[in-house]
């Protein structure tokens, strides 16, 4: 199956793109209360191993996904098993993220309107997108990133004015294990879902290096998770974090300099738009790849719109309203950690093994035989 | 009217798939292809004619409770 190729900076972009997704608009978790920012810096920290796992499994297989690692590694029937976790894993995730999206149109912009109307429109764009291919994603997530850089900026820029940064003591109000949940609430979301790129890792370009792509990816999250939860608390203070479900656009919405320039809330969720798009396109992108490795099917492109169908009918059901998509995340840590970080743990000890068995190099003809 | 527009929805793109891409693929993909639009286009119809189906979030929630040392 021959596949697109995106260069390094879309790589590394895309998956800034991907972490932002829903973050930008949920907020990052606040359970830290003002001490956010050291769970923040110490997820990050925490991350770096796993994405240094993440690249070293690229690097072993290049030019493959995730579905035909797991398959060359564990062989055909624990592949298999696992194949069907991480393909349920990008659906959940692709519904979880549109799920998100309707909330927060139908709370803020059209109240009136029903979320399937909403989420139908994004999930078609997603799906065309998908369709596109990975360049297209890639060239999507340049544009894109220019865009959200520059709100996140200028919305910070022009908040100064107006932000308390009184409101970011006492430091270490926060009790140490209140600060480690948190920390873990920001690794597994976003930080982990990035593992969805490893069944997309074919796109990379094998001359490329995969841990410097993570790597930039991740000096640009950290700083802007850092600017938009500064801005956030600064401007809105604790009390009213804890009590919105979408602080950022908030915080946004109250940006005022003189009389004639207000309301720029808009540009939040134009970056919720742009990023989500990102993170529903990847999501559907993998799982179509995965129904592909399931079944020994060839063409993913055709599975692409099925389960994007899958994804909406799934979104349809998750949560009831809001404030249950808000206690389901409170789970999501407990969840979504066997696909973050169990199951590639697994893989690549097993990938380590056998290569370091066979004593030659994992990605000659012998492959196979792994 | 919510079940109009998902009806509309899955025979305007069932109808762009086939022109597009499933009269290329094999028996299998086709298969695979109907048996997931299928599903999702039952769970919307029963979703939207107000039939109760059981959330996947609440199935993780209530077996995550289940484990020690999760509340």
């Amino acid at each position: 199956m021959a596949t697109e190729k995106i260069t390094f900076h879309q790589s590394a972009y895309s998956i800034v793109l991907f972490c932002f997704g829903s973050s930008v608009i949920i907020g990052i978790s606040s359970s830290a209360n003002q001490d956010g920012w050291i769970s923040i810096i110490l997820a990050t920290i925490c991350i770096i191993p796993v994405f240094l796992m993440h690249a070293r499994i690229i690097k072993l297989f290049p030019e493959k996904n995730y579905f035909e690692i797991i398959e060359t590694v564990l062989g055909k029937k624990i592949g298999k098993i696992i194949t069907a976790l991480m393909l349920w894993y990008s659906v959940h995730l692709a519904a979880l993220v549109l799920c998100n999206f309707g909330e927060f149109i139908q709370v803020f912009d059209m109240p009136e309107t029903p979320k399937l109307s909403i989420t139908i429109l994004m999930i078609l764009t997603t799906v065309y997108l998908a369709r596109s291919g990975m360049r297209s994603i890639g060239k999507w997530s340049v544009v894109g990133i220019c865009f959200l850089l520059f709100v996140v900026l200028f919305t910070f820029a022009t908040s100064v004015h107006q932000m308390h940064f009184e409101n970011l003591l006492p430091v270490m109000e926060a009790s140490p294990s209140q600060i480690l949940k948190s920390s873990f609430e920001i690794f597994t979301f976003p930080y982990g879902e990035s593992v969805i790129f490893l069944c997309v890792a074919d796109s990379f370009h094998k001359k490329d290096n995969p841990y410097r792509v993570f790597f930039l990816a991740l000096a640009i999250v950290l700083p802007v998770f850092l600017t938009v939860f500064i801005r956030n608390l600064a401007l809105l203070g604790l009390p009213m974090i804890n009590a919105s479900y979408f602080p950022s656009y908030i915080a946004v919405r109250i940006i005022e300099i003189g009389d004639f320039f207000a309301r720029i809330e808009s540009s939040i969720s134009s970056n919720f738009i742009l990023a989500g798009i990102v993170k529903i396109a990847i999501c559907l992108l993998a799982a179509s790849k995965g129904i592909v490795s399931l079944f020994g099917l060839q063409n993913n492109r055709v599975f692409i719109m099925p389960v994007g169908m899958l994804a909406l009918a799934l979104s349809s059901i998750l949560y009831t309203s809001t404030m249950e998509m808000f206690i389901f995340l409170d789970y999501y840590m407990y969840y979504a950690l066997p696909f973050q970080i169990i199951i590639p743990l697994g893989v690549w000890i097993v990938a380590e093994f056998k290569r370091r068995k066979k004593g030659q190099m994992i990605n000659t003809p012998e492959d196979a035989s792994l | 009217m919510l079940i109009g527009i998902v009806l509309f929805l899955f025979l305007a793109v069932i109808l762009y798939d086939y022109n597009v891409y499933l009269n290329k693929v094999r028996v299998q993909e086709k298969v695979v292809y109907y048996s997931l639009m299928l599903i999702s286009l039952c769970i919307l119809l029963l979703q939207n004619a107000n039939v109760s189906i059981p959330s996947p979030a609440e199935a993780i929630i209530n077996a995550l409770r289940a484990l020690p040392g999760i509340q």
